[in-house]
């Protein structure tokens, strides 16, 4: 089948809390390893794009398939089973417990003691800083070393697609390209990445392919290089931050 | 020793003995407060209902059961109890505000003494043990073995708990739901689960509590209201949710209590008690030792 | 609870006049239907609980601050009449009224020290100070004769206005009509303080205290307004109370009190007139009608384990108690119904 080409796919999704119908119409594909953006002003509705994969919000209508699998209506603890990690926005850490802790949680559901160090200690050698502040708290760590710490907590489960949720809001400037960095080792990893990103020149340079939302619906899709080299979007759609 | 002396170690004693109460019912307390963000009104009555468990065990009439057979008994029961409460009454209401929370549990208060009342009338029971009647008397001061196992299983609580919530897993995710309960379900920690085993802990000590300190005591059917106060004020005064902080101030309350109530006033000493209490409250409104993130 | 639910339901105004002076009308003549004192009994502590409950409901209802040292100030109330109204020669009326004044000063200082604590915190610090305040009240042997209790308060003595006659008050039926002015009165003040812009603030101060403060709304005013109010009236009450039973005890500020009010206000309708009104009236009614219906008096204790199963029932599957119950069934008749109010 075709369908294992790609790794994510939603077919007419629409999806909302209760009344209030955010998206509309969606469909979207993403293919195997590739870095996949959703780009749009506040409100659009990425944030309940990524929700309404993960499982926390629930579709009204339309169809989610993992690797050509029906997962629409599985909460997040079956998505998470199927190998799809969520990076929400903002702070998403346990900030009394710490690093080390921290990742542990991430592999909450596995079983393997073992594994799961010998892949904190992988994660470690990938994020130095991380392996330094292993015995701190999570809540004393800078906003760079938090946003590093979630992407581990989400790599904890060795995902197939990785939702990131807005990794560099609030960041200065040098942690943003940190994060973009990083971004990409994952991906490099073997990581299937659909990232929602506010700063959308930065991740039109990470990304392979970019959908833009607007209102809810899909306005606009391309490879990244094309949109980035579109003006007339970029004006209207992506321009001011 | 001087009399004096020997008259003020027996009141830190008893102090001791009472902040270890105060202490244990309000680690039960303290533990389901920070890692599910809900008072429970009705906590002080699980003590309750534990130790008429033990009554009820003391005085079965068919067989005489060894008291340190009867001590896991209440523990399991009231971990049970208190799951069944959870599960009927609390887990419904958990993502309400404070305020149906403190109705709800005060609900439950109600039923559970009443129904105590029913069962076992407002007559005081007598729980002795063997423990009890047998005094050692280090140093000239006398105290009966109770009370030094009180004592004793109060820190090897607090110390178990603490190992606990740093080491195992299950004490990680339940720190983990305390700080931050959106991140647990991104996580795949079940939260609803979380709180059902918080409660069977926090019950199981409690009925440890029961089992261990109804013998120094008697049992009647209010007897936990004025507990769930005093553990209500020592998680206050600790800094809510701050568990360490929280038993801090019940040996504080105890001792504050016995001193008081052996050289001023033994009617007011529950005012004392409580007066403490509110002052704090308004000096330091964040507690003694100041807020804590989660467990 | 919801604005939209009362708006729904809402009668035109005539009809509003017209149910309201009915009710006075009944309320009046409701003891001219019985000879049994039992049963003016039980009209009196009907209006003494609506009157409690409408008090409570200010604070906690609307300002949503639920306290759980309210009956202190009824207890409070009770023994300024039995202590200092007999030293200061002070009749009936003017017993109340100091009574109401201190009681609102008391929660005035209260409040300036309570409000500063916010959430679960507020209602265990007012359960504390209620503690404080019981204790003393049964250990304070020589002012309050403690659970021995205060007997032999004066009863009412009323000089009507323009003769010499003077009134003792002694029968259940005169103190009924006595106390319904108190309840009128209470009746007022509610509502003037729920209704229109001053609702609206306490609604937002409930809700959001932070987005109340954002729109210039000072929570801590209108926190301290239904307090102040709210206790004055229930001191007056205490006041009363004081010289209907002529006893007054350290359990006139007990624990089951507030129990009770809890009952009353969250069964009833949180925040609701219609509710309260209605959660009072079921919860002073019941209990005798269990008693004079069954062979055999229900026990006081089955019947406060009756009520907790209640609460909790209403806590847990009702959240709107028996006023949002009360809408919704109104607006299925009348969706169901033929609408012949639509007729002129």
């Amino acid at each position: 089948m075709a369908a294992n080409e790609f790794a994510l796919e939603l077919r007419n999704v629409f999806s909302g809390y209760g009344e209030i119908e955010v998206l509309q119409d969606v469909s979207i594909s993403v293919r195997r390893n590739a870095i996949v953006s959703i780009l749009g002003a506040n409100g659009a509705g990425k944030s309940t794009l990524l929700k309404t994969i993960f499982g926390i919000v629930r579709p009204t209508s339309g169809q989610i398939l993992l690797g050509g699998d029906d997962v629409t209506l599985l909460p997040p603890i079956e998505t998470l089973r199927r190998g799809v990690s969520y990076v929400p926005e903002g702070r998403s850490n346990f900030p009394g417990l710490t690093v080390h802790e921290n990742l542990e949680m991430g592999a909450y559901i596995r079983d393997d003691r073992d594994g799961v160090l010998a892949d904190i200690k992988t994660l470690y050698e990938r994020f130095p800083i991380l392996g330094e502040k292993r015995d701190a708290m999570a809540g004393n760590l800078s906003g760079g070393q938090q946003q590093a710490l979630e992407m581990g907590i989400a790599l904890m489960l060795r995902p197939q697609v990785i939702l990131i949720d807005e990794p560099t809001l609030g960041l200065a400037p040098i942690l943003v390209t940190e994060v973009f960095k990083a971004i990409q080792d994952i991906n490099d990893g073997g990581t299937t990445v659909v990232l929602v990103e506010q700063n959308a020149p930065r991740a039109l340079e990470i990304s392979d392919y970019a959908f833009v939302l607007e209102l809810g619906r899909i306005r606009f899709q391309g490879p990244a290089q094309e949109l980035a080299a579109n003006e007339e979007i970029i004006e209207a759609y992506l321009g001011e931050r | 020793m001087p009399i004096e002396l020997e008259i003020f170690f027996e009141h830190i004693l008893n102090g001791l003995t009472l902040g270890g109460l105060y202490a244990l019912v309000t680690l039960g307390l303290a533990l389901t407060f920070s890692v599910i963000d809900l008072v429970n009104f009705a906590h002080g009555d699980l003590f309750m209902m534990g130790s008429y468990t033990l009554f009820v065990l003391l005085t079965l009439e068919s067989i005489v059961l060894p008291y340190w057979l009867i001590i896991p008994i209440v523990i399991v029961a009231v971990a049970f109890y208190a799951v069944v409460l959870e599960r009927v009454a609390i887990h419904p209401i958990i993502n309400k505000s404070w305020r149906t929370h403190a109705v709800t549990t005060l609900g439950l208060s109600i039923i559970l003494q009443n129904a105590a009342l029913i069962i076992f009338t407002g007559d005081p029971r007598q729980t002795p043990t063997a423990l009890t009647a047998s005094i050692v008397s280090p140093f000239g001061i006398r105290i009966s073995m109770q009370r030094i196992v009180v004592l004793v299983v109060t820190i090897v609580v607090f110390v178990g708990l603490q190992w606990f919530v740093r080491r195992t897993k299950t004490g990680k995710s339940m720190r983990a739901v305390s700080q931050n309960p959106a991140m647990c379900e991104v996580v795949g920690i079940n939260v609803r689960r979380m709180a059902t085993i918080t409660f069977a802990i926090g019950g199981a000590i409690t009925g440890l509590a029961a089992v261990l300190i109804a013998p120094l005591f008697s049992v009647f059917p209010n007897m936990g209201a004025l507990l769930t106060l005093k553990a209500l004020a020592a998680i206050v005064m600790g800094g809510m949710g701050h568990v360490n902080g929280a038993i801090y101030a019940a040996f504080l309350l105890g001792i504050v209590e016995a001193l008081f109530g052996g050289y001023v006033s033994f009617a007011y000493k529950d005012v004392i008690s409580f007066g403490l209490f509110i002052l704090v409250l308004f000096v330091r409104p964040r507690g003694i030792f100041g807020r804590r993130v989660g467990l | 609870m919801s604005q939209g639910a009362a708006r729904s339901t809402r009668l035109p105004r005539w009809g509003r006049v017209a149910l309201a002076i009915s009710l006075v009308l009944l309320a009046l003549a409701l003891p001219r239907l019985t000879s049994s004192g039992y049963a003016i009994n039980a009209m009196i502590t009907t209006v003494r609980w609506m009157i409690f409950a409408l008090s409570f409901d200010l604070v906690a209802g609307h300002a949503g601050a639920v306290s759980l040292g309210h009956p202190v100030f009824f207890g409070v109330g009770a023994y300024v009449a039995a202590i200092l109204g007999p030293r200061l020669g002070l009749t009936f009326i003017s017993d109340m009224l100091l009574a109401a004044v201190l009681m609102a000063l008391l929660a005035l200082l209260a409040g300036i020290a309570f409000f500063r604590i916010r959430g679960v915190t507020f209602a265990i610090g007012t359960l504390g100070a209620a503690i404080i305040a019981q204790l003393i009240a049964n250990n304070a042997f020589t002012i309050t004769r403690g659970p021995m209790c205060i007997q032999g308060v004066a009863r009412p003595e009323l000089t009507i206005p323009f003769t010499e006659t003077t009134l003792r008050v002694a029968e259940p039926i005169q103190y009924y009509y006595l106390s319904l002015p108190l309840l009128f009165i209470t009746i007022i003040i509610y509502l003037a303080l729920t209704s229109s812009r001053l609702g609206r603030a306490f609604t937002a101060v409930r809700e959001d205290e932070v987005r109340a403060f954002a729109v210039g709304v000072s929570p801590l005013r209108y926190k301290l307004l239904a307090l102040t109010v709210g206790a004055g009236i229930v001191g007056a009450l205490g006041s009363f109370q004081a010289h209907y039973v002529t006893v007054v005890c350290p359990s006139e500020m007990s624990l089951a009190l507030t129990t009770t009010l809890l009952i009353i206000v969250f069964v009833g309708g949180v925040g609701s007139f219609r509710g309260v009104m209605i959660g009072a009236l079921i919860f002073s009614i019941l209990p005798r009608l269990l008693e004079a219906g069954g062979t055999q008096a229900i026990s006081p204790a089955l019947q406060q384990v009756v009520y907790g199963v209640i609460l909790v029932a209403v806590m847990v599957f009702m959240p709107g108690g028996l006023d949002d119950l009360v809408s919704r069934v109104t607006r299925r008749l009348r969706k169901a119904g033929p609408r012949e109010e639509q007729q002129p």
